[in-house]
């Protein structure tokens, strides 16, 4: 460091070469709740210099200055009265200026904090962009990037947000009403990049996926279409390639800093009120991996860093949610922070968490609104439901007797109570982590459509994996994530089959690429799958679990959905059902498109679903 | 009924006046919190006359209503007993068209100021079927009243052990170092079979015959407290036998559930909270039957619900017990169970009171809802001091059989993760934990007869968070191979026994070695406040080395816990591999904290603590940590 510092100086002195090499956040905006704005600054030896700001409506409260000396932070104060322009910060050194930058201020969009977040009326299509499409061959390999193409499961295979952009009429004709996109900023790594949960620059989209301004026109566009864009963010870590882990501005900037320690995947060490500092400490303040570097997010600057990250990208992108990696993994202070800043800022926005436990009790410590036993806040409205996907698929995959099959789903939805809002959380039966669904059931083509039916018609806010619709498998390694996550057929180059145009897809394929795009475009407009009371009933049809069903009810509107998971055809006892079907005479069933009487038992094929509008009643 | 109608007939002769042949409560008390007491009075057509309390002004005690039902055979007189009435007989006159019928003493006692405390922290509990630990009195075995006759051979017949057995061998429970006993349930059970199990209630006032009198059983609480003993008694609100008087002559329509005609009950225990549970399903929960010989009692009957409570405050009133298991718990009407567990509250403070939820999938998240103190989200709220830790037991279990090859990822994984729930608790302290009990397998049987994992248990229970209670008969190693399975008869009970576990007469070396395990455990636990009121800590079981060059964690396999106050720390290893382990204390430091010697209570050792300590395989270590 000494050295460095010496060749910096006599550099500044001779050449007068003293530059900033990056400003985060670029800009900021006017009229944001956030008025206190932290920027850091970064080039050689910029601690050295006095920074002062004269401009009307805006205040330089602090600079802080930090171990590192390329490091300068500083504080701004902006007042509800700022307009937009460029505020001319001078660098002096001793009296003269040495150096100046002109920091933007910009306007705000239009109803920009009433942006609306996703919610139960949407159905999310998760896409891992380098493996959907690619729709601009000329980024695939950059010299900037340190990995190129590659044709391995982990290698990158060149998707990016053009291919996006290019098809999203297929997604919105399916029905899917928003993307969540897995993380986009650049992963500038040597290798296995393409996941992008390696993040080397918090401002800059990857440049092989695009750019930032894409990014904004994936949204626009996508806006235009009623499609909404959910942004996968990390605050817990980022990339061993970050600049700023390669150059890090103070000692405490990372947990275990110079020194790798694992984490222990201790989560439940948060609640455990018999827990030890070893098992808390283990879990919270290692790293994921090894080339992932666990931020320390109790270091205030840190802290306001990644706060000002989300807002940036919120506001910059017009994004209409955020899915927030690792959760419990980050400090459990700042994420309530973190989510409380957010949320003041974007009142009617929704953020999802990921907190992998097969155990509600745990989800939902995190949920937004829930009476903590250590009185611990959070603001964020959502969760995965983790449990219910463990559980349903268990249930369908389950033997037959007692205690076996759905009643594992139903004893899991039970357990609702433990939530402050269950109908927030976002339900799935698979993601990029998990084997994919047609593999979890074993490529049973009644189990699987039984599966789409619940998450599409359960509460929640169902999300589907790209390529569910055409039954994508990861039969071969059902684990592997590279395989997981595989191309969509018809996004590259040469492919022979193309979902897009339906060539060269299979019987089966088109038939549930037609059964998606049946239901979901049902679900888009039916209120009492958005905003309907579940009503529940015990499967328990004939001592145990063949038929179990559940009704969502909104106003006068009453849908009733049934699954027989045994392999015989059922009559269904009305009689158990007689509270909600009352005087309803009949009702229209979706799938089948037909209208059934519902004065006597309702027949049910073996492994089949029903979804049931009851005509109105008189 | 109708030999008894011509029985009556016959005794009053030529009069065929009504007559009143039970009354319950038999008695009250002064100085009673419930001081407005409804008495049921049952008889042949006795709902047309009229009862006269005498001397109402002078005694303090007055009638404040009389209510009849749909059914004449039944009235039920609400009594205001005021705080200053003294102990006396009543004497309440019955009259029908002014004329005086028959006069009925009732005799009012004086409460017990000295009051009831309930079994705690410091206790060890002892769980008896009394049908089946020893037959201290044969003459009582047959009652040619009661329907079911003896019979040891039969796996469901009755055995014969009694209430005198249960006294006659309190010095070898207390020598054990058990301080109290939860009795499975001792009132009459006057079924055709099957009765000795006890939860088919036909007398809820009276101790079936073949284990004794109520004075009896009152004289057993009161020997057992002499010798340190607490006796916890088994309650069933939830349902009685069908062979109930009451049941077979309801005093209102709406007496039992579902109209009285058996309905089964769906077993759903998840209806009670779950907020998406259709009408059908909660009804056919709470209001069915658990079986068809055990009616479901309707608790929104207020006369039922009154009953019931009063019957309670009866025993422990009359019996000086330190608290109640409380059967099926959640299958009761819970509104119910709120105003029985305040009631019990209101009337003994100190008393303690333990549900039963037991989920087959236990989850801390429905236990923890029936706990005092608990704040439910739909506000439910209960006095109940403490419940069953079913999730605890069947997480141990698992837990300690899930280690192998196979699940080498899951060392003590899922006993750490249901003990990491206690946040769900409001007081998880105050838990009754177990090992097995009267429903489920044996716990040596469950261990796969296993001494060494069987003593891993022992410790496990006795040191954990909670009070501990074990199933007679575990201490020499009762397994389900037994003659007539889990509740088999404890050998020595019985006069002719060739193997005797209270003298040790033909018990094997095994036995005996687990007899005294468990008798040292269990007395050295005795005095360790640390154990009592101690805080605890646990370690997170540690997961093998994902690189397969690198080797697995020094406690790999080993689950370790403290218990701690400001006194004493108290270290708890339990290894579950299949070699030695030596186990770095490093990672302990924070709770370690200058303490370099340690005693083993257990092998009766003190050891020094340097940086690594050796726990053999298959084993638990009990370690008091001493700093010299």
């Amino acid at each position: 460091m000494k050295k460095f510092l010496i060749i910096s100086l006599f550099i500044f002195n001779f050449l007068n070469a003293q530059k900033i090499e990056r400003v985060d956040p670029p800009n900021w905006w006017v009229g944001m709740q956030m008025s206190k704005l932290q920027i850091m600054m970064y080039g050689d030896n910029l601690a050295s210099l006095d920074p002062k700001i004269d401009s009307e409506g805006v205040k330089l409260i602090a600079v802080d200055r930090v171990e590192n000396k390329n490091y300068i932070f500083l504080t701004l104060q902006i007042s509800k009265t700022a307009t937009p322009k460029n505020v001319d910060i001078d660098f002096y050194k001793g009296k003269k200026v040495r150096m100046k930058h002109e920091y933007p201020l910009l306007a705000r969009n239009e109803n920009a904090s009433n942006i609306e977040g996703f919610s139960p009326k949407d159905v999310m299509y998760l896409i891992t962009p380098d493996r959907f499409v690619n729709g601009d061959t000329e980024n695939d390999e950059l010299i900037s990037m340190k990995e190129k193409l590659g044709s391995g499961n982990f290698d990158r295979h060149g998707g990016d947000l053009q291919g996006i952009i290019n098809h999203l009429d297929y997604i919105h004709d399916l029905g899917f009403t928003a993307i969540w996109l897995n993380p986009a900023l650049e992963n500038n790594m040597e290798e296995a990049s393409y996941h992008g949960y390696s993040t080397t620059d918090y401002y800059k989209i990857d440049p092989r996926y695009g750019s930032n301004e894409k990014f904004r026109e994936l949204t626009n566009k996508a806006g235009e279409k009623g499609i909404k864009i959910i942004m996968d963010v990390i605050p817990n870590h980022c990339g061993s390639e970050h600049w700023f882990f390669i150059d890090p501005p103070m000692k405490n900037w990372f947990n275990n800093q110079d020194n790798y320690t694992n984490t222990t995947h201790i989560r439940q060490s948060i609640q455990d009120i018999h827990a030890s500092e070893f098992d808390k400490r283990g879990h919270s303040d290692g790293w994921f991996v090894e080339t992932m570097p666990d931020l320390n997010q109790k270091n205030p600057l840190v802290s306001k860093y990644l706060i000002q990250n989300a807002i940036w990208w919120i506001e910059y992108a017009g994004l209409s949610g955020l899915r927030v990696d690792t959760y419990p993994y980050a400090d459990r202070d700042f994420m309530g922070d973190w989510t409380r800043d957010i949320m003041v800022e974007y009142p009617k926005f929704n953020i999802v968490g990921e907190e992998w436990s097969p155990n509600p009790a745990i989800t939902s410590y995190w949920q937004m609104g829930k009476q903590n036993h250590d009185g611990y806040i959070s603001s964020l409205p959502s969760l995965m439901d983790f449990p219910l996907q463990i559980a349903f698929i268990e249930a369908l995959n389950d033997d037959f007797g007692w205690g076996k099959g759905f009643i594992k789903a139903y004893r899991m939805l039970a357990n609702d109570f433990l939530y402050a809002d269950p109908y927030n959380l976002v339900i799935f039966p698979d993601n990029h982590d998990m084997t994919r669904f047609y593999t979890q059931v074993n490529n049973d083509l009644d189990l699987f459509n039984m599966g789409i039916v619940y998450f599409a018609t359960m509460r929640g806010i169902p999300q589907f994996f790209y390529g569910t619709e055409i039954l994508m498998n990861s039969n071969k390694s059902p684990g592997n994530h590279g395989l997981i996550r595989s191309n969509f057929p018809g996004g590259f180059p040469g492919d022979q089959i193309n979902a897009f145009t339906r060539k060269g897809l299979n019987v089966d394929q088109i038939k549930t690429l037609d059964f998606f795009k049946k239901i979901l475009n049902w679900r888009k407009s039916n209120e009492a799958i958005h905003h309907g009371k579940l009503i529940q009933f015990a499967p328990m049809n004939g001592g145990w679990d063949e038929v179990y069903s559940y009704f969502r009810i909104h106003n006068k509107k009453k849908v009733w959905v049934l699954f027989n998971r045994g392999n015989h055809t059922v009559e269904v006892d009305m009689k158990r059902y007689s509270e909600l079907i009352k005087d309803h005479t009949h009702g229209y069933e979706i799938l089948s498109d037909r209208i059934i009487k519902l004065e006597k038992g309702i027949l049910m094929e073996g492994k089949s679903s029903m979804i049931i509008e009851l005509n109105p009643q008189k | 009924m109708k030999l008894f109608h011509f029985f009556i007939l016959l005794i009053l002769g030529v009069k065929s006046y009504a007559q009143i042949d039970r009354v319950e409560p038999p008695n009250w008390w002064v100085g009673m919190e419930h001081n407005e007491i409804q008495i049921l009075f049952y008889g042949d057509k006795i709902s047309e006359l009229v009862p006269r309390l005498r001397n109402q002004n002078i005694s303090k005690v007055f009638i404040t209503k009389t209510i009849r039902t749909e059914n004449q055979n039944y009235l039920f007189v609400d009594l205001t007993i005021e705080k200053n009435a003294t102990p006396k007989t009543l004497k309440i006159d019955f009259f029908k068209n002014d004329k005086k019928i028959q006069t009925v003493s009732y005799d009012l006692y004086q409460k017990d100021l000295t009051g009831r405390f309930g079994f705690d922290k410091t206790d060890v509990l002892y769980l008896i079927t009394p049908d089946r630990f020893a037959n201290g009195d044969p003459s009582n075995d047959y009652d040619p009243n009661l329907k079911e006759k003896p019979n040891r051979e039969e796996r469901r017949g009755r055995h014969g052990g009694d209430i005198q057995g249960m006294i006659d061998n309190l010095d070898y429970i207390s020598d054990m170092g058990f301080t109290a006993i939860w009795i499975n349930p001792v009132l009459e059970n006057d079924m055709a079979d099957h009765s000795y199990h006890g939860y088919s209630t036909t007398d809820y006032y009276k101790v079936d015959s073949r284990f004794g009198t109520n004075e009896l059983y009152r004289d057993l609480c009161r020997v057992a407290k002499s010798k340190g003993i607490k006796i916890v008694m088994d309650m069933i609100t939830n349902h009685s036998g069908s062979e109930h008087w009451f049941v077979k002559d309801p005093p209102t329509r709406d007496w039992i559930n579902f109209g009285g005609e058996y309905r089964q009950t769906n077993h759903s225990h998840y209806t009670v909270q779950d907020p998406y549970a259709s009408e059908y399903d909660k009804k056919a929960f709470v209001d069915g039957w658990f079986v068809k010989t055990m009616p479901d009692l309707n608790h929104r009957n207020e006369i039922m619900a009154k009953y019931l409570t009063q019957n309670t405050l009866w025993w422990i009133e009359y019996s000086g017990i330190s608290g109640i298991r409380m059967d099926t718990y959640p299958y009761n009407d819970k509104k119910y169970m709120t105003d029985w567990s305040c009631a019990v509250k209101k009337e003994y403070p100190y008393f303690t009171s333990v549900g039963e939820e037991a989920t087959k999938f236990a989850n801390p998240s429905n236990i923890s809802y029936w706990q005092e103190g608990k704040i439910n989200h739909d506000g439910y709220e209960s006095c109940l001091p403490s419940m069953l830790d079913f999730a605890v037991t069947s997480a141990f279990v698992e837990s300690i059989q899930d280690f192998d090859e196979k699940n080498k990822w899951k060392p003590w994984q899922k006993l750490y993760y249901t003990i990491s729930n206690d946040y769900l608790y409001a007081d998880p302290f105050n838990l009754v934990t177990f090992p097995d009990n009267h429903d489920g397998a044996r716990i040596f049987s469950k261990l796969n007869e296993d001494l060494n994992k069987f003593k891993m248990a022992m410790v496990f229970f006795s040191t954990m968070r909670g009070i501990p209670h074990f199933y007679y008969g575990s201490e020499i190693l009762m397994s389900n191979k037994y003659p007539t399975g889990i509740r088999s008869d404890f050998p020595g009970g019985w006069a002719g026994d060739l193997v005797n576990g209270f003298t040790g007469v033909g018990l094997s070396s095994m036995q005996k070695e687990a007899q005294s395990f468990i008798k040292k455990l269990l007395n050295w636990r005795k005095n360790k406040k640390v154990i009592h009121y101690g805080k605890l800590m646990q370690f997170a079981p540690t997961l093998p080395s994902y690189n397969k060059k690198t080797p697995n964690p020094s406690d790999y396999g080993v689950y370790t816990y403290f218990r701690y106050n400001d006194l004493e720390t108290v270290m708890v290893m339990l290894n579950n591999n299949k070699k030695d382990s030596k186990i770095n204390l490093e990672k302990f430091n924070e709770i370690l904290g200058d303490n370099n010697y340690a005693y083993d209570p257990i092998n009766d050792v003190e050891i020094e603590l340097s940086e690594n300590i050796s726990v053999p395989a298959n084993s638990a270590v009990i370690l008091e940590l001493i700093s010299k």
